[in-house]
């Protein structure tokens, strides 16, 4: 069972609710008057501190998905689930060596998102699929070149 | 610092590390080269993350070894062995992913480290991949 941890489904959360505020406008009487320009606006927050994190961390496993061994793949396909993500579509086909490549540099990657995670569930699952990877490697070691 | 999850870290290596070294004198009565040189390696990794541990949690809050620790039964071969050591890393996994989570900075580094160590020595003792090493 993966740590849990659910950072897109909180931003869906976030615009579901900006958009039921907006519906719930729509029926009223808005007074004109009352709205006036508005001001120099600070920058809205992200709706998660982690979200561009797991953002990238998506982006980086999607990359390694493409043409990799099936198990690697799987791996993939684990994680990006536990992140709320699918695996995509893509009809690259590097070669084997940039597939290697990119295996062996995402456990990585993924130690390194796992250092930057504000959540600590997100810590956890971060180091939790990198150490997953370090073990497919272990066990495939010519993917890791 | 003392956190519930460091603690409980550090209480795992403190285990392994008398686990461990018990399992390597088995072995060499078993005479296989390789898991002598498997276990010595996680001795030494063991004992570097328990000092790493007694250091991040520090002074009077350290917890110390118990005086000895149960040996698990069925380790009079060399498979036994192996199971006996996979459990160990298994342990000291599930205790650093959550000390994980309680730390930052180069001190997350470091125990992200440890805990993808002990799961690349479970795949050397003869355990499975997981997709989520630690949990369990």
């Amino acid at each position: 069972v993966p740590p849990t941890f659910a950072p897109l489904s909180r931003r869906t959360a976030l615009g579901a609710a900006g958009v039921a505020a907006t519906v719930g406008l729509s029926g009223c009487t808005v007074d004109l008057d009352a709205i006036r320009p508005p001001t120099r606006r600070a920058p809205e927050p992200p709706a998660n501190a982690d979200q561009s994190l797991v953002d990238e961390v998506v982006a980086e496993l999607r990359h390694a998905s493409q043409g990799t061994a099936p198990p690697f793949r799987r791996l993939h396909r684990s994680h990006l689930g536990a992140l709320g993500a699918t695996p995509g579509r893509s009809t690259a086909r590097p070669s084997q060596a940039v597939v290697r490549r990119r295996e062996g540099a995402l456990a990585g990657t993924l130690a390194q998102a796992a250092a930057r995670a504000e959540s600590a569930e997100l810590v956890r699952l971060l180091a939790s699929m990198a150490a997953g990877q370090r073990q497919l490697l272990a066990l495939h070691p010519e993917m890791g070149a | 610092m003392s956190t519930p999850g460091l603690t409980a870290a550090l209480e795992a290596e403190h285990a392994a590390v008398y686990l461990v070294a018990a399992l390597g004198g088995r072995a060499s009565a078993v005479d296989d080269d390789r898991l002598e040189h498997d276990l010595d390696a996680a001795y030494d990794a063991h004992v570097e993350t328990r000092d790493t541990l007694v250091a991040l949690v520090g002074g009077a809050e350290v917890v110390p070894a118990e005086p000895a620790y149960a040996l698990p039964d069925g380790i009079s071969s060399a498979a036994g062995i192996r199971k006996a050591a996979l459990r160990v890393e298994e342990a000291c996994a599930a205790a650093l992913l959550t000390a994980v989570g309680e730390v930052t900075g180069d001190d997350r580094v470091t125990l992200v480290t440890a805990l993808g160590d002990a799961a690349v020595r479970q795949i050397g003792f003869g355990g499975p991949a997981v997709a989520f090493p630690g949990t369990r």
